[in-house]
């Protein structure tokens, strides 16, 4: 495994590789690097699992995906692909290579979510395409868990009534039902409507809703409360 | 009873024919009775009238005759039935009647018919009594018969019993007579020719200058035992005087003690010959008037009995002694057996002697004793004998001085030297006698003879024995020394003879040591001529050994018996030593005969005929059997050859011929060697070697042996030493059977085992294919990743030269690693025989391993070798096992197959542990072992060994070879494969051992 200079966090995306072959981890790291990404090669899951434990040493911060060998001694890649789905934090996309090309393998992987299922051995662009792939939906998934981190920081700066006149706004309730619903005047209401799209930063309806339907608020779950 | 009628019954009284009855008067009573009388009386009562006619017969004569009264009343007495025996008694009856009536009184003794009706006779005491009447006249004849038959039967025996008696007198008298002229005769006759032997003797010995020493030897043992003869004669001849009466005492003034001193003294040399003590005690003189000659012989005859019956350590004590009252007394008292009391009378009897049979338990003639007593009672004296204080027999002669009134007295002065008209010229031949019965052999004329004692046995004199002496063992017994001698002497040059004295020791030494041959007296002290062939034959042992029995004139009976079954042969005496030793060199032939037979027979019985019959049977089946041994071996199928220990073969049978393409000439020219091809040579000699020396019986091989052509032929051959040959070089005997064929199936054999293993193995390796696919794979993907990386570092932006340079250096080593992979497959793919060489166990298990381990991944079953796999840097590093000596793609065929085994049996199982650990150790100091370990499914303990036979598998589709394979494969590397399962679905274990290298070069067949 080649373990990255720590102590400088890195936005860079990040392509991560386990797989027990030794010949394979060299030749892929160079042919990662070679494509101007950032590589880190562990030869087991368990240390790579190890590695995750300890983001002391070296946090990953930008987007990364791992190219993990399916038949490995000890844990496979599709097992460590079912304990990072449990975990939670950020999703990891996968691309599978492997020395055996068996089909309920393949349907496995991807029904669990893998990006690519490649045999070995492949072309540099089969792969390359696919960590392209896996990064893309790495640094989307970024970028919708940091939108709705700075959705959620906003909503956690609504007051407990702004909360409760949010959810009403977005299930399309005028202001007067929303005030005799919370037993507060109209005007009071058109006050709290208008701060909450202050604090969210919404300039219009469907923007909010758009941004409640984020944080998973509809169908009457409130966060806070 | 009133006289005037005695009997008054009240009823009738019935007796006989006769009625009493009260009515009687006294008259009718009066006869009634008398005839009551008559019919009761026993004996028989007739009356007659004076002409005989008979008028009453009482009833016992009746019944006596079986008559009836009526048949005869009135009719001549003589003719009845009574006297009806014969002719003349019938007669005689009437001339008894005649005379009677004439007035005699007859009575005589008659035999009539008196018993069982008339039909026997009796003996009657017969009386007829004329009956007078007043008148004087002869009215009646009273006729009475008293039956005296059992009295007159005694009287005829005493009669006859006193005629025999007279005769056995009679014969006595005659036969006394007879006796007593005989032997004055035959005495006479016999000391003729003694005279005639001992004169001119004693005058060769006298004159004695040109004799060599055997010479006068032989002389003396003449004298001697003519002396002895002649005393037994005398002895005879002195009886038959007496009997006859011609003996008379003829006395002298003699001094009994200084005569008796006289007589004594030759006894004193005897003495210390014979270990005993000897004293004479006599007062200074006791004149007597005595017989001189007879006392002598009383003297001599007694003190020779207490020497002859004295054994060696004994006493003998002669006392004189005046008695005072006119009488003397003298003693002689010994320390032996002693004499009976029953037999303290009868020994003084003639020919009496404690002996039985022909046991004897000393020589003489047992007339000593008589003739003395003979004399002493011609003395008027007495002798006795009784116990002697102390054991033994004390003799006690009393004589009375003075001689018995009418005896013949002369009036010579008393002298010390008698002399005795029994005499012949020239010494004391009596003294002489009686001292040669006493004496062993070998006295001279010298005064002290210095004799060897009387010894049991003489050992063969002057003999030389050899240690390779076959002469034939002869053993002579012979109480009589010089007999003894002489038979000995006889037979010493032809015979090793051993002699003993008497039949006892005879036993015991025929028992120790056997001889070949028995010479024997019949006439023995301790046990008899006849007891001891009889003991002899009774040990089967002994059955063999002849006997020759030497036989005097009065044996006839006893030879005979002898002969008929225990004694060979016999010689009468006298006998010349030409007879014996030919009848002994012929006894002694044929036993050697019979025991040269047994021996080549090896039977037991001793009949030489039947023996002869066997042998000449037995050499015949041997010849017939030879015959059938020469068959087998020209035809047998397997070749037989006779080799010399050295090298030559002497022959060979057509078999070996034609497996090694040799005529029978060239063969027997050839050698072992010739026929080994070289390289053989040395381990051929030293089996050879090792079977000469005794290390082995025998040796069987298989080796080749060189054809005629230069071919190998290939055989199992056994050898063996010929036994029981006392050849100097020893003979081999080779028997080798040709197994080329054999010998080609195996190699066929082994051929197909290579090929079968070959098999098995491309067929893992198939089922293998998939992870060698992976295998390969490995390389080749990360070589095409390389060269990508490679191209991209050139073409980026800022190409880097130095990344592309290692991606092609990891190029080249990915392309080498796949091609190692190849390599292995195909090495172990390869075709062939066996590679042998030193390998080391735990890397070969580590590339097996790498084949594997694509499918063990596919399993998802974890695949771990020790003791590599396991190395901590904590722990010290195991010391390095040693090599193995085997073929590597064999034990990684072995380790492959087990592997695969274990994938397999865990992918069965549903457990939830899946790892096949592999462990390389030592096993011992010579082997090395490894195990391969599953947590599949174990192994049904019900299968046992079976599981490593052909054609046995638990695998569905599966072929069954692999494991029958592995198996044969370790075993024929000298190692072991075995399986073990703790307990049923927990998994198992199969190990195999493979032995050390030890670095020896191998052992070429």
């Amino acid at each position: 495994m080649t373990f990255p200079t720590p102590s400088t966090p890195n936005d860079a995306p990040l392509v991560i590789v386990v797989d027990d072959d030794l010949s394979m981890r060299e030749a892929l790291s160079s042919l990662i690097r070679s494509a101007g990404l950032r590589v880190e090669t562990w030869a087991s899951a368990a240390e790579f699992l190890d590695r995750l434990q300890r983001p002391v040493n070296c946090p990953i911060s930008g987007p990364a995906c791992l190219v993990l060998d399916v038949r490995m001694p000890g844990m496979g890649g599709l097992e460590l692909q079912q304990r990072l789905a449990e975990r939670s934090g950020r999703p990891w996309p996968i691309v599978f290579i492997t020395g055996h090309g068996d089909i309920p393998m393949t349907v496995r992987a991807m029904r669990a979510g893998a990006i690519e299922f490649l045999p070995k051995p492949f072309s540099d662009q089969d792969l390359l395409g696919a960590i392209d792939l896996a990064l893309a939906q790495a640094r989307s998934a970024q970028h919708d868990e940091a939108a709705r981190q700075s959705v959620q920081a906003r909503f956690d700066t609504l007051t407990p009534r702004e909360r409760e006149v949010l959810l009403l706004m977005v299930q399309g309730l005028r202001n007067k039902l929303t005030a005799d619903r919370l037993g507060i005047s109209e005007v009071t209401v058109k006050v709290h409507r208008h701060h909450v799209m202050e604090k969210m930063r919404a300039s219009s309806l469907p923007m909010l809703v758009d941004m409640v339907d984020r944080l998973g608020l509809r169908g009457g779950a409130g966060a806070g409360g | 009873m009133d006289p005037g009628s005695p009997v008054r019954p009240s009823a009738p009284l019935r007796v006989g024919a006769v009625t009493l009855s009260a009515s009687d008067d006294a008259q009718t009573q009066r006869e009634k009775l008398a005839r009551v009388v008559l019919d009761a009386m026993y004996q028989f009562v007739g009356l007659l009238d004076a002409e005989g006619r008979t008028l009453e017969i009482n009833r016992a004569a009746l019944e006596g005759a079986g008559l009836d009264l009526d048949d005869i009343r009135g009719r001549p007495f003589w003719e009845a039935r009574w006297f009806q025996v014969s002719r003349e008694s019938v007669e005689q009856q009437r001339d008894f009647v005649r005379r009677a009536r004439a007035g005699e009184f007859i009575r005589c003794d008659l035999e009539v018919y008196g018993e069982a009706a008339g039909d026997r006779t009796i003996v009657v005491d017969f009386s007829l009594l004329p009956v007078r009447d007043n008148r004087g006249q002869v009215a009646f004849l009273l006729a009475e018969g008293r039956n005296i038959t059992a009295k007159k039967l005694a009287e005829a025996e005493v009669a006859r019993k006193n005629a025999e008696l007279q005769r056995l007198l009679d014969t006595v008298r005659q036969m006394d007579q007879l006796k007593s002229d005989l032997f004055a005769n035959v005495s006479h006759e016999l000391r003729t020719p003694l005279a005639l032997i001992l004169g001119p003797t004693e005058e060769l010995l006298a004159s004695g200058a040109n004799l060599s020493e055997p010479q006068r030897r032989q002389l003396q043992v003449v004298r001697r035992s003519a002396a002895t003869l002649l005393k037994h004669v005398d002895d005879l001849l002195d009886l038959a005087r007496l009997d006859a009466r011609k003996v008379d005492l003829r006395c002298e003034p003699v001094d009994l003690a200084a005569l008796l001193r006289v007589l004594a003294e030759p006894f004193q040399t005897l003495a210390p010959q014979r270990e005993l003590t000897y004293s004479v005690t006599a007062p200074p003189t006791l004149p007597a008037l005595v017989d001189p000659d007879k006392f002598e012989r009383i003297v001599l005859n007694l003190l020779s009995n207490a020497f002859k019956f004295t054994p060696p350590g004994g006493r003998v004590r002669c006392t004189l002694e005046d008695l005072g009252n006119g009488r003397c007394l003298l003693t002689v008292q010994d320390s032996g057996p002693g004499v009976p009391p029953e037999q303290r009378q009868t020994v003084f009897e003639r020919f009496r002697q404690l002996q039985q049979g022909s046991t004897r338990a000393h020589g003489g003639t047992g007339l000593g004793l008589a003739i003395a007593k003979e004399f002493v009672d011609l003395h008027h004296g007495s002798i006795a004998v009784t116990a002697a204080p102390g054991g033994g027999a004390l003799f006690q002669v009393e004589l009375p001085l003075q001689p018995p009134p009418g005896t013949f007295v002369t009036t010579r002065s008393p002298g010390v030297a008698p002399s005795s008209s029994v005499h012949t010229a020239g010494g004391n031949t009596v003294l002489d006698g009686v001292l040669a019965e006493l004496q062993p052999a070998g006295s001279g004329e010298d005064a002290a003879p210095t004799l060897p004692q009387p010894c049991p046995t003489d050992p063969a004199m002057g003999a030389v024995e050899t240690a390779t002496d076959d002469r034939p063992a002869v053993l002579v017994v012979e109480d009589n020394p010089e007999m003894r001698r002489f038979i000995t002497d006889a037979l010493r040059g032809e015979c090793r003879v051993t002699a003993v004295a008497d039949g006892q020791a005879a036993l015991e030494q025929v028992l120790a040591a056997p001889p070949d041959l028995v010479v024997t007296d019949l006439m023995l002290p301790r046990l008899g001529g006849d007891q001891l062939v009889e003991a002899m034959r009774a040990q089967p042992a002994l059955e063999d050994v002849p006997v020759l029995v030497l036989s005097a004139r009065g044996d006839e009976a006893l030879r005979t018996r002898l002969l008929t079954d225990a004694v060979q042969d016999y010689v009468t005496k006298p006998f010349s030593a030409q007879e014996l030793r030919a009848r002994v060199r012929n006894l002694a032939g044929m036993k050697h005969a019979r025991d040269v037979l047994k021996r080549e027979l090896a039977v037991q019985g001793g009949d030489l005929t039947h023996m002869t019959r066997r042998l000449i049977a037995s050499r015949r089946a041997l010849q017939e059997s030879e015959q059938r041994w020469w068959a087998i071996y020209e035809h047998s199928p397997v070749g037989i050859a006779l080799i010399d220990a050295d090298g030559p073969i002497r022959t060979a049978n057509p078999a070996f011929r034609t497996m090694l393409g040799y005529s029978a000439e060239a063969l027997r020219a050839g050698t072992l060697r010739q026929i080994t091809p070289e390289e053989d040579r040395a381990s051929t000699q030293e089996r050879v070697t090792r079977l000469l020396a005794g290390e082995v019986r025998e040796y069987h091989v298989q080796r080749r042996y060189l054809r005629r052509d230069g071919r190998p032929v290939w055989t199992n051959t056994s050898v063996a030493l010929v036994p029981g040959l006392s050849e100097a070089t020893p003979l081999l005997v080779v028997v080798a059977e040709d197994i080329s064929e054999q010998k080609l199936a195996e190699q066929a054999l082994a051929q197909t085992r290579q090929e079968l293993a070959q098999v098995s193995r491309a067929s893992t390796l198939g089922e293998l294919a998939a992870s060698i696919a992976h295998e390969v794979n490995q390389p080749l993907a990360a070589i095409a990743a390389n060269g990508q990386a490679g191209l991209r570092w050139l073409e980026a932006p800022r190409p880097s030269a130095d990344e592309a340079k290692d991606s092609l250096r990891r190029i080249v080593r990915d392309a080498h690693r796949a091609g190692e992979v190849i390599t292995r497959i195909r090495a172990f793919l390869r075709r062939g025989e066996l590679v042998t060489a030193a390998v080391d166990l735990a890397q070969a298990a580590g590339e097996t391993l790498a084949l594997l381990r694509g499918e063990a991944l596919a399993h998802g079953i974890d695949l771990r070798l020790r003791p590599a796999d396991d190395a901590t840097p904590d722990l010290p590093p195991l010391p390095p096992l040693p090599s193995v000596r085997a073929d590597r793609v064999q034990v990684q065929q072995v380790l492959l197959n087990l592997v695969m085994n274990a994938l397999e049996s865990i992918d069965r199982s549903a457990g939830p542990r899946r790892e096949v650990l592999i462990t390389v150790g030592r096993q011992g100091p010579d082997s090395v072992r490894v195990d391969v370990s599953d947590s599949g499914t174990g192994i049904d303990p019900a299968l046992g060994e079976r599981l490593f036979e052909a054609f046995q598998t638990t695998k569905p589709g599966g072929m069954g070879m692999g494991l029958a394979i592995c198996r044969s494969l370790v075993e024929a590397h000298g190692g072991r494969l075995w399986a073990a399962a703790p307990a049923p679905g927990s998994g198992a274990t199969f190990s195999f051992t493979l032995p050390v290298d030890t670095g020896d070069a191998p052992e070429d067949e």
